[in-house]
């Protein structure tokens, strides 16, 4: 098995997934964190709901919604010419909505944790949403946003159950590492690569928890004015 | 001139009823803690929407709830001294300072800079300060701002007596030349002497009869 085609394929996958990710992640993270609307409780859960369903089911679902008969996965295939199941694509789909909520969740948490009494006294000094937005809120949340997305990247080079459902077991398209030991362990003789490939796989997930770490303390000291809210 | 009559509910305190009218002489708001007063002071500055109110700058309304009409922040081009500093973290000194100075000033900031004693730090991050050199920035970025009306919630509680001084000069002195309604608040009424000839004593929501003023 090429171990280089795997970690490359995995490394595809994972960075496509966080890029993919980002904006609706950090968006939906800002507008959880800063309003309150009725139902919000309910749009919280179905963000979250990839979190706690089974990979597999998350898989088979996104291959009813996304697989060539559906109305979507037919437009894409047939039309961009991008096929939405057992391609590359479909692995990046199916990693960027399993790690959804965990990018929501630290986006969120990266806003409620940057003090809404500097967006309004920014505001009552001229400055506009969109400049209190670009200005004071989204640097002080950036190291928590950085932070979910080396959580997401960590994620998504783990993700199995929705891949293998989705995307399939193509060598150099979507043999993820973990899809790729998954399939050594039926070859007796796959032990060494298996090994070899867990090893990477947990010094990688390793670095980006500490990255994770770190960028939260940053995300804590930054946002630090103390007092007490409005 | 600016005009308040305000009725508002304060969560976990009291009923805020107020009614106010102030101009460039000046008005200093005293009173004990909860009474209210910094309440006041966001609902003028279009932070905390009033239950009901009316609102109004030099016969602008900012706020009137029975039109619906509610200025944003940013449009109101009041001036807000709170009483914790809020400068911004990631900003430097002058750029705390310079963050809302209009496109035409008329008031040299480098002078309200060094009057403030500010122009060794101007480099330095909010982080890097004392309470009382954070307290000083916050005025100095109110006043280079140019508002149209100025609100202080606790200017000297940091301040040591020299710094004290001089930040009640440049008040006087930029107030003076601006122009503008000055809304001062206080816990401690000798505080308020020092600037304003003008004042009130909240309590519980309310403002007191002028024989309970004294």
């Amino acid at each position: 098995m090429d171990v280089d085609a795997i970690l490359w394929t995995s490394l595809q996958v994972a960075t496509a997934c966080v890029i993919a990710s980002a904006i609706p992640a950090t968006a939906c993270g800002w507008w959880l964190a800063r309003h309150e609307f009725p139902g919000k409780t309910l749009v919280s859960a179905i963000t979250l709901s990839p979190l706690v369903l089974p990979p597999v089911v998350t898989g088979y679902l996104l291959l009813e919604a996304l697989g060539r008969r559906s109305v979507v996965g037919s437009f894409f295939a047939e039309t961009l010419g991008i096929p939405l199941s057992f391609s590359q694509p479909a692995a990046i789909v199916a990693a960027a909505v399993v790690s959804f909520p965990l990018f929501v969740a630290t986006a969120r948490l990266a806003f409620e944790g940057v003090d809404v009494r500097l967006e309004g006294i920014a505001r009552v000094h001229g400055a506009s949403r969109q400049r209190v937005f670009r200005e004071i809120t989204l640097p002080l949340a950036l190291p928590g946003i950085l932070a979910g997305s080396l959580l997401v990247f960590a994620r998504a080079l783990g993700e199995f159950g929705a891949t293998a459902v989705v995307a399939g077991n193509i060598p150099g398209e979507t043999r993820t590492i973990a899809i790729a030991v998954y399939t050594l362990l039926e070859d007796p003789e796959g032990d060494g690569t298996a090994a070899l490939l867990t090893g990477i796989s947990l010094g990688i997930s390793l670095v980006a928890i500490a990255g994770y770490e770190a960028l939260l303390r940053r995300q804590r000291q930054k946002s630090q004015v103390g007092g007490r809210s409005c | 001139m600016l005009k308040v009559v305000c009725s508002h509910v304060i969560p976990d305190g009291p009923r805020l009823e107020v009614s106010l009218e102030f101009g460039a002489e000046g008005l200093a708001l005293h009173g004990p803690s909860g009474a209210g007063k910094s309440t006041l002071l966001h609902i003028i500055a279009g932070l905390c929407p009033p239950t009901r109110a009316t609102i109004t700058l030099a016969a602008r309304t900012l706020f009137d709830s029975d039109t619906n009409t509610s200025v944003d922040p940013e449009g109101r081009h009041i001036g807000l001294v709170p009483q914790e500093p809020l400068l911004f973290p990631l900003h430097t000194v002058r750029d705390n300072l310079l963050f809302g100075r209009p496109s035409s000033p008329r008031l040299d900031p480098d002078h309200i800079i060094s009057t403030l004693g500010l122009d060794s730090l101007l480099q330095r991050y909010p982080a890097n300060l004392s309470g009382g050199e954070r307290q000083r920035v916050a005025i100095g970025r109110s006043l280079i701002s140019e508002p149209l009306a100025l609100l202080v919630d606790e200017p000297f509680s940091a301040l040591d007596p020299a710094n004290r001084a001089q930040t009640a000069n440049l008040l006087r002195e930029s107030i003076t030349e601006l122009a503008i309604p000055f809304l001062l608040v206080t816990h401690r009424r000798e505080d308020a002497s020092e600037l304003v000839a003008q004042h009130r004593l909240l309590v519980a929501g309310r403002i007191q009869p002028e024989s309970a003023q004294s």
